[in-house]
């Protein structure tokens, strides 16, 4: 029975132009090497624990949720809540930790010139993403299937209805996904199309972080929607046509869910069949296009621009090395962007939460309350600054480092003043724009700034303070360690009394506001001090550790 | 020409609309060894990925073993083995698991492949560490692998793109004389290289290409007698270079020696 499926299995394959032997060994393989591939949000972890450990937090985390969402809300708010948060959360995963699934350059190396149709090759990488997608669909949807039976709406039939399509619909986030691959590669080179999926990895690591937060907030905004007329307009997104078939299955036949469920369907079907289509038969062209050799335009004007900008901040060779050195990494390097960028997204989640808490008042008016949230923007920067000085010695480029130490660097101390401008200028600026901007929507514009700019040499100082404990070597010049978080984890804890005075501080200037300028002059005298200190003891450390090997 | 086994026809690549090979053409035979030689970026790897599939020509035809690339790229990719200059490899497979998955993708049944694996790789000395995956491995050691990998089906054609890369003197003095004995056995060998001496004491046959075109075509020998010059090394800098070699090499002493001055 079993070998006549298994025949017509096969038969079926290959009137779809798939070889069945190539397509098994093929899946084999990628399945093999995605287990054994270093995790890129994990990076100390095999993909395999490292899928666990993703799979084992989204289930406690809707577990969560569902605790607090089941007796509140209707089933169809409900099925939407876990609808669009689970779609989401597979679109970035599969984006960001799975896109070599997807695409992978080495397939074109090693598949290239082998005798393997486009279909046959395609069908291996979705059967691949497909497992992935089940799984980490199941992780994030088995525990809202279940608590829905228990909820105010009791139909037992809820998990049987919700959990099939909570995986249609994460089939369909998927599939969205592979199509924008396919669009993206259409219009950008190899290297472009590296840094674009970078960027989405930042977006993703700042959605795991603080999406349940915002979502536990948004929860009573939902519920009071759903006697409004926004249903309709909910309906509109894909979540809602998912959400709709949900309330189809469990017997709501309304014309409204009838409606955008049959339309979830045929789109599912749509974007499942262009896929599988028009993206299989090109596939080969798509890859070999992601190889091709195109000329990099360098721009002479951002090349100026940025030499500029060097000779302004440093003032010996040493210095402006650094600088440039430290800040073509801050850009260009995937961990260190990974490791830092999200953190940028901290002050937007910040101010969304104090919105949906409506605590966001300008704290320098001396009628409100100074918000925790205000306080928290303020913690952004000593939080970049530890992530910062324990990376910075660590790199899979370590290789390169030798450079250094062949090279005669006359003043270390100002080597690492550069490696701290670099990131002053790359991180901590567009950190203090960004606060700034955004609660200059909320508060008055100088209010803002003189926030931001208060948190900005708060900053500085800890930035050199945090120095004073660099334990030496040249930046990205050694392997990356497993134990860095542990000893970043430590110095966090360390630093505890000294986050506490700096809330004391800012607590007592936002009460005397005039006492603000001359605070922040002191403290920048204070920063410089300190930094300087930092700067030579950095050296010094160097040296010792460069005698010693 | 009835035994040729690769005819190419005015072959085009254009890339953001500047020629990385320009119409050229060329046949060659069944059982020759034909070296492909020229400076970098003249675009010899860009040929060589377009008679192996991997890169589709702006124009032109490619016909392996009579057969059309472009149409039937399936069975022409049966008949070719590949050694590429760089990558080409999953590194977290292990020797074995790679050469099997390579195996299995050109249908070799299993009892016959585990057999090949083991023997190339014992050919090679890589016995030991057959089952160590390919991240541990040296340069010289990877293209083992690749070049057991481009072998295992038994191709009729075979395309080299700098094989020799970080060989040591042993398994390169093995590779040559393997060279040798699969052509007089009738496997047509493209050989893709900027080593002089190794293409002049291994290959029948040279084509120099130059800025996309091709400058030069035919046995060393015939070579030196066209450009009256008394070595491989010669012709190929006559024509391939505009101006002279020492000339150049004096310039940039000078831009060197400057700095301190």
């Amino acid at each position: 029975m079993s070998r006549r499926l298994l025949a017509s299995l096969e038969h079926v394959a290959r009137r779809l132009g798939i070889d069945p032997h190539q397509y098994w060994h093929l899946l084999r393989a990628s399945l093999l090497v995605d287990f054994r591939r270093q995790s890129a949000v994990a990076s100390d972890q095999p993909t395999r624990s490292a899928l666990l450990m993703t799979c084992l937090v989204f289930g406690l985390f809707s577990l969560v949720l569902a605790l607090f969402a089941f007796r509140t809300l209707s089933s169809f708010h409900y099925s939407l809540l876990f609808l669009a948060y689970s779609m989401l959360m597979i679109a970035f995963i599969v984006l960001s930790e799975f896109g070599a699934t997807i695409i992978s350059p080495d397939d074109y190396e090693v598949l290239g010139p082998r005798p393997i149709t486009s279909r046959t090759y395609f069908a291996a990488k979705l059967s691949n993403l497909l497992f992935y997608v089940v799984l980490i669909g199941s992780s994030l949807n088995i525990f809202p299937a279940l608590m829905g039976a228990f909820s105010d709406f009791a139909d037992r039939s809820f998990p049987l209805v919700y959990f099939p399509v909570a995986l249609l619909a994460g089939l369909f986030s998927a599939m969205l996904v592979v199509l924008l691959y396919g669009a993206v590669l259409r219009v950008v080179n190899y290297e472009k199309f590296k840094d674009v999926l970078v960027y989405i990895q930042v977006v993703f690591s700042f959605f795991v972080f603080f999406g349940y937060q915002l979502l536990l907030r948004a929860m009573p905004h939902l519920e009071q929607g759903q006697h409004g007329g926004g249903r309709r307009a909910i309906l509109l997104t894909p979540p809602g046509w998912f959400a709709g078939l949900v309330q189809v299955g469990l017997g709501q036949w309304e014309r409204d869910y009838l409606l955008w469920a049959g339309w979830g369907i045929l789109m599912t079907g749509v974007l499942v069949g262009a896929g599988l289509r028009s993206f299989s038969l090109e596939y080969s062209r798509h890859l070999a296009q992601l190889r091709a050799v195109t000329a990099e335009r360098w721009r002479m004007r951002r090349r100026l621009r940025l030499r500029a900008l060097e000779r302004l901040l440093g003032k010996s060779p040493e210095e402006r090395v650094a600088f440039f050195f430290v800040r073509q990494m801050l850009r260009r390097n995937r961990t260190l962007k990974l490791r830092l960028y999200p953190a940028l997204g901290f002050p937007i989640a910040f101010v969304a939460i104090g919105i949906l808490e409506k605590n966001l008042t300008d704290p320098f008016l001396s009628s409100s309350s100074v918000s925790s949230v205000v306080f928290f923007t303020a913690l952004v920067g000593p939080l970049l600054v530890l992530n910062f000085h324990a990376l910075l010695p660590y790199s899979e480029e370590h290789g390169a480092a030798w450079v250094f130490r062949v090279t005669p660097v006359r003043d270390l101390s100002r080597f690492f003043a550069g490696v701290k401008k670099a990131f002053l200028v790359s991180i901590l600026l567009p950190l203090f724009l960004l606060t700034g901007g955004l609660f200059s929507v909320f508060w008055a514009p100088a209010h803002a700034f003189l926030h931001a700019a208060f948190s900005f040499v708060l900053s500085y100082l800890f930035l050199g303070i945090v120095f004073l404990f660099y334990r030496g070597g040249f930046p990205f010049s050694q392997e990356p360690a497993k134990m860095v978080q542990t000893r970043q984890m430590a110095l966090a804890f360390l630093s505890m009394p000294l986050w506490g005075a700096m809330f004391a501080l800012m607590y007592i200037l936002y009460r005397h506001p005039k006492w603000m300028f001359g605070a922040l002059g002191i403290l920048l005298l204070l920063g410089w001090i300190v930094n300087r200190a930092a700067d030579q003891k950095a050296a010094r450390a160097t040296m010792a550790q460069q005698e010693w090997e | 020409m009835g035994d040729a086994m690769i005819e190419v026809s005015h072959l085009t690549k254009y890339y953001d609309g500047v020629p990385a090979v320009d119409r050229i053409s060329f046949t060659i035979a069944r059982g020759e060894i034909v070296g492909y030689l020229g400076p970098n970026g003249a675009g010899k790897s860009t040929t060589v990925k377009m008679l192996t599939g991997i890169l589709r020509p702006t124009e032109g035809s490619i016909l392996i073993d009579g057969l059309d690339l472009l149409r039937e790229p399936i069975e022409v990719k049966k008949r070719i083995g590949y050694v590429p200059e760089t990558g080409g490899l999953y590194e977290s497979l292990t020797a074995y698991e790679y050469l099997q998955l390579v195996g299995r993708l050109h249908h070799i049944p299993d009892e016959v492949l585990d057999h090949r694996i083991e023997e190339f790789l014992r050919t090679f000395g890589l016995e030991g560490v057959m089952h160590e995956r390919l991240s541990s491995y040296s340069k010289g050691m990877k293209q083992k692998v690749l070049i057991s990998a481009a072998l295992l089906h038994n191709p009729k054609v075979l395309f080299l793109d700098e094989p020799l890369t970080g060989l040591d003197a042993h398994s390169a003095l093995l590779l040559k004389e393997l060279l040798r004995y699969l052509a007089a056995e009738g496997k047509t060998i493209f050989y893709c290289s900027h080593i002089l001496d190794v293409v002049e004491r291994t290959c029948t046959r040279v084509i120099i290409i130059h800025k996309g075109r091709i400058v030069a075509d035919g046995t060393v020998e015939q070579l030196k007698e066209l450009t009256r010059q008394d070595t491989l090394e010669d012709v190929f800098k006559q024509l391939t270079y505009s101006s002279d070699i020492e000339g150049l090499a004096q310039v940039f002493a000078r831009h060197i020696l400057e700095r301190d001055a």
